[in-house]
């Protein structure tokens, strides 16, 4: 896995569901002061995941975002098989990585 | 609209233009996802209190750094779809048309005999459009009978070419006969459009068995359209003052083609 992948699974574990923007303010504050992944950095490896199966995502009720006034989330949630295969690269590597905490919305 | 609103219209104009031409369903994802995105990173920076110019430079930032992920996704996207389905609708129907005109042609001409034969075999006694001749009621009852069935054959030999390309070609060209015969002309009209179609339609390359036109296929296909338009031409007009303009009008258009072809073929 890329060090991202590995970093998008480490932030979603444990989580309900999270949203892109979300997600690349928790790895952005994970790594320091550092700048926030590129659109398209970020949602191709949330593609990707999602096409391995290490994610899974759906579109939030349109009538949640129109009640606060913004566009719909779509929103990942990390699979069993995700979890699997972020402990067996955790095993492999033989270090317990720091996971990036996500701010709730 | 502040700086952080302009750049953010900006991102969303780069994704419709790198999502263009791709299933519509994909592109809407990435468009509405980076749209949430765009929508969230102002809304934190507004709570924060964050000046609009840090934003725009964060905004134009992540689009300039994820560029070359979004190209990388489109190309993997295209080459997951087939060229068809990344058409929008009205064009792929146009698409089917064009790729199948000549089944279209045969079909108008297959409900053109239906209705002639009809006609024919039912006594309303008239002139076949374009022959000259009359129908007399009870004695080209048979004929009309004979056409009409021709007519249902080649519309039926359209559907079953789905089933068997070879059969229905067979029926198809077996319900065009009376056409023929009735209107000499469509044959040579016929040859030459869809010959020259046919040999000179471009070839998926490394596909079995649709090698690239030989040369003198080219020139067979150019060939016939010079000599059978303007035939056709003086056949259907009748007369040689009204068919010669016509006739050099065909000719004309028939060589501008034929250089067209060979220019794209350079080009190529």
């Amino acid at each position: 896995m890329l060090p991202l992948e590995v970093d998008i699974l480490e932030a979603g574990l444990g989580l309900d569901r999270f949203h892109g923007f979300q997600l690349a303010k928790a790895l952005a504050d994970h790594q320091g002061p550092r700048a926030l992944t590129g659109h398209g950095t970020l949602y191709k490896a949330l593609q990707r995941l999602e096409d391995a199966g290490l994610l899974a995502s759906r579109w939030e009720d349109p009538a949640v975002a129109a009640v606060e006034g913004r566009p719909r989330r779509r929103l990942y949630q990390v699979t069993g098989a995700g979890e699997h295969t972020l402990a067996a690269w955790r095993a492999r590597q033989g270090v317990a990585r720091p996971r990036p905490r996500l701010e709730p919305t | 609209m502040n700086l952080a609103d302009r750049a953010a219209a900006l991102v969303s104009r780069w994704v419709a233009t790198y999502t263009r031409h791709l299933p519509a369903e994909v592109a809407e994802r990435r468009r509405a996802e980076v749209a949430s995105d765009l929508w969230e990173q102002r809304a934190a920076a507004r709570e924060a209190a964050a000046p609009a110019v840090a934003v725009a430079l964060s905004i134009l930032r992540r689009m300039a750094s994820g560029m070359p992920a979004d190209l990388r996704w489109r190309q993997g996207q295209l080459a997951a779809t087939p060229a068809r389905s990344r058409m929008p609708p009205e064009r792929r129907l146009l698409g089917v048309l064009a790729g199948n005109w000549w089944l279209v042609a045969a079909g108008l001409v297959g409900a053109a005999e239906v209705v002639v034969g009809a006609r024919i075999a039912l006594g309303d006694a008239q002139p076949v459009v374009g022959t000259g001749a009359t129908a007399r009621a009870g004695t080209t009852t048979g004929g009309g009978v004979l056409i009409a069935g021709a007519g249902l054959l080649l519309l039926w030999g359209i559907v079953w070419r789905r089933r068997s390309p070879g059969p229905g070609g067979v029926l198809i060209a077996a319900g065009a006969l009376p056409a023929m015969l009735l209107w000499p002309w469509t044959v040579a009209l016929a040859v030459a459009l869809v010959v020259p179609l046919e040999l000179l339609r471009p070839r998926q390359p490394g596909r079995p068995g649709t090698p690239a036109p030989s040369g003198s296929q080219a020139d067979l296909a150019r060939g016939i359209p010079v000599t059978a338009l303007p035939l056709a031409s003086l056949t259907l007009i009748g007369t040689l003052v009204g068919g010669l303009p016509l006739a050099a009008g065909l000719l004309l258009f028939g060589l501008l083609v034929a250089y067209l072809r060979r220019r794209r073929d350079h080009a190529a």
